[in-house]
């Protein structure tokens, strides 16, 4: 946290007898402020020598405040903002697209949960392809277990004519990223803030980032948590948190995969990463899969806005569609 | 958390981050001369800390279209190429081959499993003898690492291997060379044997150990083209106090395979056995270590008995159709096997 | 912690260490392609009385052999669960051992017996305990022949009572096998030991997840005096060994004897059973089997080496006129029956018919001899 002395340069009230007077109490940067009982500060302050200067000095740090955080909204502000900026990405699958009344919604955190090989990395593949291909956005893979295969999402591509151009635009727009650990997923998040941040101010998008994939998430998670200490689930939650935050200023839609655990001794799995995730996406998807016929059944566990427990058949293996 | 990404030394590095400079975007929104008061340092210093900063942030975004948002990252397209000039180790079947896309991939972790006596062991020996296959022959002309956990690796078995591969090029070079007569080849069996590096391995924390030293092996030995480890599980079945640890420690070294498998372009093969899982009341064959360990690997096989035939099966694969073929296990190595009725089936 | 590891990629001096313990028997040995291999857990299945532990016995003496003759040069340590301890027949084996093989005793006027270290196990956490002064008994004992072989007779009557079918018991009996094995197993390389564990088999039950019918090995059904039968203790500990054999037997008795005239002397009723040992899973050896009795001097095996030879049709004719003449050469009921066993194994698998002239020339000085196994062969 800033310390008080750097608000000097604008704010001359914020001298040094302020600071002086701050430090006697104990406050020593913004936060500190923040934390003390203010009441309290301005009753000291009154018994001082030069109170007038230190309770304008006290406005003037509230403001500051005030400034510098975020803007309230109404309902209609929010309104407009969902329907101008917060579009629906098909999901490249017309099943799960009727299944989430049009697809993943840009703005929030679609979680996919199942058995391995269910089908999770498919249509993580599957949706990138569709967004990069038919809403012209780019997309961000996070890979965590070399499950990206370009050969694959090549093969979702289904163009008409002048193929291989079209191939070249598409998979050009998607950018792969290995991660193994979750402090280098920390690195490579921010470092896609600032990237965004600056793109916003540089207007440059002409394709601009639409769907974040994290396959999987709970394999950065899983070596973290449980053993002694609390840091895992903490940073369970900073990491769900930085995924929603991006999703909604920035208006991506972010989904990340979930594996499954055996649940005690009815030998019943449920999603890994225990209860304190669960509260944390938006809408949770199960997905499971006949083995018998490769048929993947896709369910709703959570959605915002849907009632769970709806089920839509989805016959996915579209193998070997060369399109070559 | 970024700061510490800074290429600085560590008395530098402390001071920003305990003056509450943790992120590159605190950094770059503040000014040489404040940063210098600040942190305690020389104006100058302060100065090149935040072109570093700058630099590190600000390159990313002023590319064009076509590059990557974040250091790092890689475009789909080029790693289409990538991909497809990536070699693949045949398995000596070509049924097997087909339905792996060409043979077991490299930079790739595959997992095979199966019950006892279905030639996952002969798989491992027929692999680490056909990744010596020089290149002229269609091979990778690397060497092999066999990480033997439970002693199954018998070497009369991979001579008898390696000695049938041999007569293999030998006859390959006279069908080459057109005049149909098995000629000479360079390789010998015990050549064969000897490019092979066998680790035998008798408790968890020996594997674990041999796993970690195994980045400095191969970067001395950078030819190596194939790990296989037979098998994964056979350490890790007995009693751990702590499954939560058990679990931990097999996700870490899943993800040292695939480190290693991505960072030196070799395959990994992870051989695995076959268990009863309790589940929805009855009981069900699985491959063992549970679920959590399902998901570290890229590729899974599946080897099966059906009828008098021996099967396997791709049961996961980002990029390979679910599908099954017979093989055969003869004196010679791995085969197709001899019935002719619709051999590969496709799901 | 310090770890000291030892990296050894020398496989090809593992040529050098590949040493095969032998049976004692050459059909057996021939089977084993060499015998029970040093360095690796093999298991042997089979009902009660079909000669597990005979064989156990056996190799136990074998290992005292000299190299050179297929042995180890060292001693055995048989570790046994099952009461009684047959130490009759080891005396009356270690007997005949001795007379056969003088020269290893000669010198230090010791008998095989002294070379065979015997301990009795009762439950598994005496097995652990055993197990963990194995170490220590290798290293420091002053015997004159190190340990080079470890029998556990048999692994199945440790788990018999106190494990209960629920799936947290069966998950803990699982991780006691494979504490066991990976136990041994390090023994095993450390020493280079050759370890030989027996196992029983229970009845082949249907059960509704098909599970019991689980295929492993070579063998799609284990059947033994007639019945289907599944090795016991699962799929678990099938995981834990490296090899497997299935010794099984039949009940049909090889020959019955007649005698034409009236003595009254007791017919004889040479009811030696058919026993044959089957490689059910091994890293390097192909499916095969063969056939042996157990006599008393030990294991005998039965001839059956055209079969695996594959030889052509006209060399198994060739051999079926000439066994007539084979016949009459027997000198004793033993021989005699050995020589009719390889018939009956001839014909079963060499699809041929027999027509009456080869059969009648089977004409001895012991009368003659039926064939009742070889009528219903004839038809396959």
């Amino acid at each position: 946290m800033a310390p008080l002395k750097h608000l000097e340069m604008e704010n001359s009230i914020i001298d040094a007898c302020f600071r002086d007077f701050c430090a006697s109490h104990g406050i020593l940067t913004v936060e500190d402020f923040l934390l003390h009982d203010l009441y309290e500060l301005a009753a000291f302050a009154e018994r001082e020598a030069n109170a007038d200067r230190l309770k304008e000095g006290i406005t003037v740090m509230l403001s500051l405040i005030e400034v510098k955080c975020r803007p309230l909204l109404n309902g209609m502000e929010l309104l407009e903002d969902l329907q101008r900026n917060k579009h629906t990405l098909s999901s490249g699958d017309n099943g799960a697209d009727s299944l989430l009344q049009g697809g993943l919604r840009e703005g929030q955190l679609t979680e996919l949960v199942g058995p391995s090989s269910s089908g999770k990395t498919q249509f993580c593949m599957q949706a990138s392809a569709s967004v990069a291909e038919k809403q012209d956005g780019r997309v961000f893979y996070i890979d965590t277990g070399n499950s990206f295969c370009a050969r694959r999402i090549a093969q979702f591509i289904c163009g008409s004519s002048d193929a291989a151009a079209l191939r070249k635009r598409v998979l050009s727009r998607i950018s792969c990223h290995t991660v193994y650990d979750i402090y280098t997923m920390f690195d490579t998040l921010q470092g896609l803030e600032v990237a965004l941040r600056s793109q916003v101010q540089m207007n440059v998008n002409e394709y601009r980032l639409r769907l974040l994939v994290v396959d999987s998430i709970s394999s950065l998670i899983t070596p973290i948590l449980g053993g002694s200490g609390s840091q895992g689930r903490a940073l369970m939650v900073a990491l769900g948190y930085l995924l929603k935050k991006l999703a909604h200023e920035h208006n991506i839609a972010v989904l990340v995969t979930n594996h499954t655990v055996g649940a005690g001794e009815s030998g019943k799995t449920k999603p890994a990463l225990g209860e304190t995730w669960k509260s944390i996406p938006h809408v949770r998807l199960m997905l499971s899969r006949d083995h018998r016929n490769s048929n993947c059944t896709i369910s709703i566990l959570k959605h915002t806005s849907m009632p769970s427990g709806k089920t839509v058949r989805t016959i996915t293996r579209k193998d070997n569609q060369q399109c070559l | 958390m970024e700061t510490s990404r800074l290429p600085l030394s560590s008395s530098i590095r402390g001071k920003l981050i305990s003056a509450g400079y943790t992120s590159l975007s605190s950094i770059s929104s503040v000014s040489s001369t404040d940063l210098a008061r600040d942190v305690k340092i020389t104006e100058s210093e302060a100065f090149e800390i935040l072109k570093m900063a700058n630099q590190i942030s600000g390159s990313s975004s002023c590319n064009g279209r076509s590059s990557s948002l974040v250091n790092g990252a890689r475009n789909a397209w080029d790693m289409l190429n990538e991909e497809e000039a990536l070699p693949r180790i045949t398995t000596s079947c070509s049924d097997l081959d087909k339905i792996l896309g060409g043979g077991i991939s490299c930079r790739d972790v595959t997992e095979i499993g199966g019950v006892p006596g279905i030639g996952k062991t002969q798989i491992g020996i027929q692999l680490s003898v056909n990744v010596q296959i020089p290149r002229e022959f269609g091979g990778l002309g690397g060497k092999a690492i066999y990480i033997d956990t439970e002693g199954s690796f018998m070497v009369e078995r991979a001579l008898q291997i390696a000695q049938a591969c041999v007569e293999d090029m030998e006859e390959y070079t006279g069908y080459m060379h057109k005049h149909f007569k098995a000629s000479q080849v360079q390789m010998k069996p015990r050549d064969i044997l000897e490019n092979i590096f066998y680790f035998r391995v008798c408790s968890y924390t020996e594997q674990i150990a041999l796993v970690n030293h195994l980045d400095k092996f191969i970067s001395e030995n950078k030819d190596v083209k194939v790990v296989i480890v037979d098998s994964i599980t056979f350490h890790f079945r007995q009693d751990f106090d702590d499954l939560a640890q058990r679990t931990r420690v097999l996700s870490e070294m899943a993800l040292k395979f695939m480190k290693l498998a991505k960072k030196f372009s070799l395959a990994v093969v992870l051989l695995n056995q076959v268990t009863t899982k309790y589940t929805e009341g009855s009981f069900q064959l699985a491959l063992a270590l549970g679920d959590s360990w399902s998901h570290s690997c890229t590729n899974r096989v599946i080897l099966y008995w059906n009828g008098d035939e021996r099967y396997a099966y791709i049961d996961k694969s980002p990029s390979l159709p679910s599908a099954s073929a017979s093989y055969t296990v003869t004196g010679r190595g791995l085969r197709n096997s001899s019935s002719s009725s619709k051999r590969v089936k496709m799901m | 912690m310090n770890i000291e590891y030892r990296y050894e990629f020398q496989i090809l001096l593992h040529l050098e260490y590949a040493r095969q313990l032998t049976t004692g028997c050459e059909t057996l040995d021939e089977c084993l392609r060499g015998g029970f291999p040093c360095d690796s857990l093999t298991e042997i299945v089979a009902e009660s009385g079909c000669g597990k532990t005979q064989l156990c016995l056996q190799l136990s003496l074998c290992a005292q052999l000299p190299i050179s003759n297929g042995g180890l040069d060292g001693s055995a340590l048989y570790l046994h669960s099952e009461f009684p301890f047959p130490f009759r027949r080891l005396h009356q084996l270690s007997r005949s051992f001795h007379l056969s093989n003088p020269s290893i005793y000669a010198d230090h006027n010791d008998n095989p017996c002294d070379h065979v270290f015997i301990q009795n196990v009762h439950s598994v956490d005496h097995l652990f305990d055993v197990m963990s002064k194995i170490e220590s008994f290798v290293t420091n004992s002053k015997t004159r022949l190190p340990l080079k072989l470890i029998v556990l007779d048999s692994v199945a009557a440790l788990f018999r009572s106190e494990f209960e079918n629920t799936p947290s018991d069966l998950r803990k009996r699982a991780s006691c096998f494979f504490k066991i094995s990976g136990k041994l197993k390090q023994l095993a390389n450390k020493f280079g030991l050759a370890v030989v564990i027996t196992n029983q088999v229970t009845d082949f039950v249907e059960s509704s997840d098909g599970l019991s019918g689980l295929r492993i090995g070579n063998l799609r059904c284990l059947y033994s005096s007639g019945r289907r039968v599944v090795p016991a203790l699962g799929l678990a500990w099938a995981n834990c060994v490296n090899s497997r054999v299935f010794i099984s037997r039949s009940d049909d008795i090889v020959c019955q004897e007649r005698r034409d005239d009236d003595e009254s002397g007791s017919s004889l009723v040479s009811g030696r059973a058919r026993r044959r040992l089957d490689i059910v899973f091994s890293p390097h050896l192909p499916p095969s089997s063969c056939e042996f009795m157990i006599t008393r001097d030990g294991i005998c095996g039965v001839r059956f080496f055209l079969r695996e030879m594959g030889c052509s049709k006209s060399v198994y004719n060739h051999a079926i006129n000439f066994i007539p003449q084979a016949i009459a050469f027997c000198m004793n009921p033993i021989h005699l029956v050995i020589a009719i066993s390889f018939v009956v194994d001839l014909v079963r698998f060499s699809h041929i018919s027999l027509t009456s002239s080869n059969l009648c020339g089977g004409r001895t000085r012991y009368g003659v001899v039926f064939f009742p196994a070889l009528s219903g062969e004839l038809l396959v």
